[in-house]
């Protein structure tokens, strides 16, 4: 009963955030901390997702790289390491990234405001939280996580073109010219579409965790853990379903 | 208020970053949707039909004179065929007589498409409907011609055809034989003039014998007849054609050595009599025994005309007049 | 003229009772002391007048939608704003006034509260006394009638303790605010308010004015009052 009560507030707070999408732009304040929480989105995390998605992008081109050398067929690393970047990989590492680095501090902020009674005092204001609060992070989540993602995808492949050109004997300019002769754009839509998702997802999870804070301090910890964990496996479940929905 | 300097930065760094990966991304969407920027080289929708694409997918390289000129954009299923639309250079120049087909690319699978120029005309990419060649699939093909020839060779088809066609090339082949050394009439009249000479001397005399004539003047008609006929190249090169083709039918079957020798005798054979053929009406042509000259020297065919005009004159006075006063002016009216 | 009224209010979290059939009334422009031991539901009581919380059973009667401002325990100041951008946050967010008069009213709450020169500091820069100030500030940078305060001096010091009572007190009087003050210190109770209501396992046991509430027979109030003055000697 009360994993369904917990997803229904969640499902509430995820459409009540959506629909104020469009307050963030009506006043100078609120544009203003929608763009702190873009640089706390984007810019913050970009030396985590660069190192996870050029290690990503490394590992894949030596693990395929060396499969593909037992048949001489080196010149596809290219595109091996770009396809499964591209449809996969890329949404998926900057999706953990965002959940572990941006979803676990929302969680963690709104959870300390909870139990500091600084959302109430917004309530009683007569100040949405989740349009001061939620539409700004979880919106920053949306617009970020597709362009970190795409930027997963560049960094990696040029990883993989790296371990290919020092290690496999791969021309760096053939990898890269197989990497983009196999990408396709329905690759990329569905790539930026699930980190589109990914990025709500993680934002929704974070807040509805943060908001249902309690019981003090030790509450903000297993907020932060919860949002964690629901976002990892959420970011699995979604990726899967998205694949199988647009590649039949 | 150190927090609004601070943003300030901030913004400035998460508009530049959100900016280059807008810019990287717009980069990207515009080549992967075929427009090559580096190269500045425009692309084409160009449909070709096929029969079948032999595992041709989405992708797929597409090459023209050995470098890729573009990519099979999509494969659309047809009725009872298969376009594929690819994405091509515009520069690629097809011609009338292009060949466009489908190539596996290794061992491991993948596929080509591979055009050829052509020497025709050079036909509109955007407006030609090509058609692709249907791709050798190997082994179908090494299957059908092994059930094909079990097939004739069970049946005694083939067995029949060549002993039929032997027979046929061998009376051809002993009439030629014949007519060159000279038998039978023809044989004669090709082989000897001293038949013209008699001929000359009989018509001379002929005047005398009105049926005699009647029966000279067809067969030299006939003569006429024959003599145009083998003058004709159409007939030779007719028949030397079908020898062709049968004989490299038979060099590319594998059959079993009996056939094999039956039938390289049949075209041995075969290529005897059009030589002979030939020859005669090489001969012929010079003017050489008899129907030559008939055929070459028209002053004899006037001659015997003029002598039928003359005899039907005289036959007319003959019934009129005594015989011997006919003969008398026949003789030197002929003379 | 009674303001707020709560009749036969219940409320239970889960099996705990916290409010059973609690019944009182508070009239314009009095100061209303709520005393009690802790966890009784005196919090509780304040987030039933806001809203912020219902009833199980029973009603709240707010009349005249007076505009209500709520002083929280911590303050509740948001950490990333300054003090002057915590106070200007309500005008802000649901008013449509201009950045001049959004000023004039800022500053004005804060002369009221003293906190002119704070105005730049964020909240983990000043001490708990001045956040309570600020969030005071905030409280009333609205012109509230109602001013609900939560444990408003605890843990800080007397000194300022008697500054936040004086506070409260000028402003009841200069701007006729009717205000509920939530506290267990029954001292300060009696300096500050005209009434007090001693509210034990979610009942109102006494609500009377503070010199009947002195000399209150019902052993309730004597227990509360002997142990307080034993916790503070």
């Amino acid at each position: 009963m009360g994993f369904v009560r917990e997803i229904g507030a969640a499902g509430k707070i995820g459409l009540g955030t959506v629909i104020r999408f469009p307050t963030v732009f009506r006043s100078r304040d609120s544009r203003a901390e929608f763009s702190h929480q873009l640089y706390k989105t984007g810019i913050s995390t970009l030396p985590v997702v660069t190192v996870v998605s050029l290690f990503t992008g490394m590992i894949m081109a030596l693990q395929v790289g060396l499969e593909l050398r037992r048949f001489n067929q080196e010149i596809y690393l290219g595109a091996a390491v770009m396809i499964s970047l591209i449809r996969e990989m890329a949404p998926f590492s900057c999706g953990l990234c965002l959940a572990s680095c941006v979803g676990s501090a929302i969680a963690a902020e709104l959870g300390t405001m909870k139990v500091n009674d600084e959302i109430d005092a917004l309530r009683i204001m007569s100040i949405s939280p989740l349009k001061f609060l939620a539409v700004p992070r979880v919106l920053a989540l949306c617009v970020m996580a597709p362009l970190l993602a795409f930027y997963c995808c560049v960094i990696g492949t040029i990883g993989g073109g790296v371990v290919g050109a020092t290690q496999l004997g791969v021309d760096f300019g053939q990898f890269m010219s197989s990497a983009m002769s196999i990408a396709e754009r329905k690759d990329l839509f569905v790539g930026l579409v699930k980190a589109l998702v990914f990025g709500l997802t993680i934002g929704v999870v974070a807040v509805s965790k943060g908001l249902g804070t309690k019981l003090g301090a030790t509450g903000v910890g297993r907020a932060t853990q919860h949002s964690v964990i629901v976002n990892f496996l959420l970011i699995l479940m979604f990726g899967y379903m998205i694949t199988r929905l647009c590649y039949q | 208020m150190s927090r609004s300097k601070a943003s300030g930065f901030s913004d400035l760094v998460t508009g530049v970053f959100m900016l280059s990966v807008l810019a990287l991304l717009g980069y990207f969407t515009i080549v992967i949707s075929g427009i090559d920027l580096i190269t500045g080289k425009e692309k084409v929708d160009v449909r070709v039909v096929f029969d079948q694409v032999g595992g041709l997918k989405d992708h797929d390289n597409v090459m023209y004179r050995g470098t890729k000129v573009g990519t099979v954009d999509r494969i659309v299923l047809g009725d009872r065929e298969v376009t594929v639309i690819m994405n091509i250079d515009k520069d690629v120049i097809l011609r009338e007589g292009y060949t466009i087909r489908v190539q596996s690319m290794s061992l491991l699978g993948g596929n080509l498409m591979v055009l050829e120029e052509g020497e025709g005309l050079v036909l509109d990419l955007l407006s030609t409907d090509f058609k692709g060649q249907t791709p050798t699939d190997w082994m179908k093909d090494v299957q059908d011609i092994t059930a094909n020839l079990n097939k004739i060779t069970s049946s005694g088809e083939i067995e029949a055809t060549i002993s039929n066609l032997k027979s046929a090339t061998e009376k051809v082949n002993n009439v030629i034989a014949k007519v060159e050394s000279g038998e039978g009439t023809v044989g004669k009249l090709i082989q000897d003039d001293s038949v013209y000479e008699d001929l000359k001397v009989t018509v001379a005399n002929a005047r005398e014998v009105t049926d005699e004539f009647k029966g000279v003047r067809t067969v030299i008609e006939n003569v006429t007849q024959i003599t145009e006929k083998l003058k004709d190249d159409k007939y030779y090169d007719e028949l030397e054609k079908g020898l062709t083709a049968f004989r490299t039918a038979f060099e590319h079957l594998d059959m079993g050595e009996d056939l094999k020798a039956s039938a390289n005798e049949v075209v041995v054979k075969a290529n005897d009599l059009l030589g002979t053929l030939n020859n005669v009406a090489a001969r012929l042509e010079q003017g050489e025994g008899t129907l030559g000259k008939l055929a070459t020297d028209d002053t004899m065919y006037n001659e015997i005309n003029a002598l039928i005009r003359d005899m039907r004159q005289v036959i007319d006075n003959y019934r009129d007049t005594t015989p011997i006063s006919t003969f008398g002016s026949l003789a030197t009216g002929a003379l | 003229m009674s303001i707020i009224e709560f009749k036969n209010v219940s409320k239970s979290f889960d099996s705990l009772v916290v409010l059973d059939g609690l019944s009182f009334q508070v009239e314009k422009g009095e100061i209303l002391a709520i005393v009690g031991p802790s966890g009784t539901g005196k919090s509780v009581t304040l987030k039933h007048i806001v809203g912020l919380l219902d009833p199980d059973e029973g009603e709240v009667t707010v009349s005249g939608k007076p505009r209500i401002g709520y002083l929280f325990q911590s303050g509740a100041l948001l950490a990333w704003m300054t003090v002057y951008e915590n106070v200007a946050l309500p005008l802000k967010e649901t008013t449509k006034l201009k950045d001049k008069e959004i000023e004039e009213l800022v500053m004005a709450a804060l002369h009221e509260v003293g906190l002119e020169d704070a105005a730049d500091k964020y909240p983990g820069e000043i001490s708990g006394g001045m956040q309570k100030r600020a969030g005071l500030a905030r409280a009333i940078v609205r012109r509230a009638d109602v001013v609900l305060y939560d444990e408003p001096t605890s843990g800080l010091d007397p000194v300022t303790t008697l500054t936040i009572h004086k506070l409260i007190r000028k402003l009841n009087r200069d701007h006729g605010i009717t205000s509920i003050v939530v506290t267990h210190d029954i001292q300060g109770a009696i300096h500050l308010a005209d009434r007090i209501m001693l509210i034990k396992d979610g009942k109102a046991v006494e609500t009377s004015k503070v010199e009947d509430f002195v000399q209150s027979a019902n052993p309730v109030v004597q227990e509360f009052l002997e142990a307080m003055k034993g916790e503070l000697k």
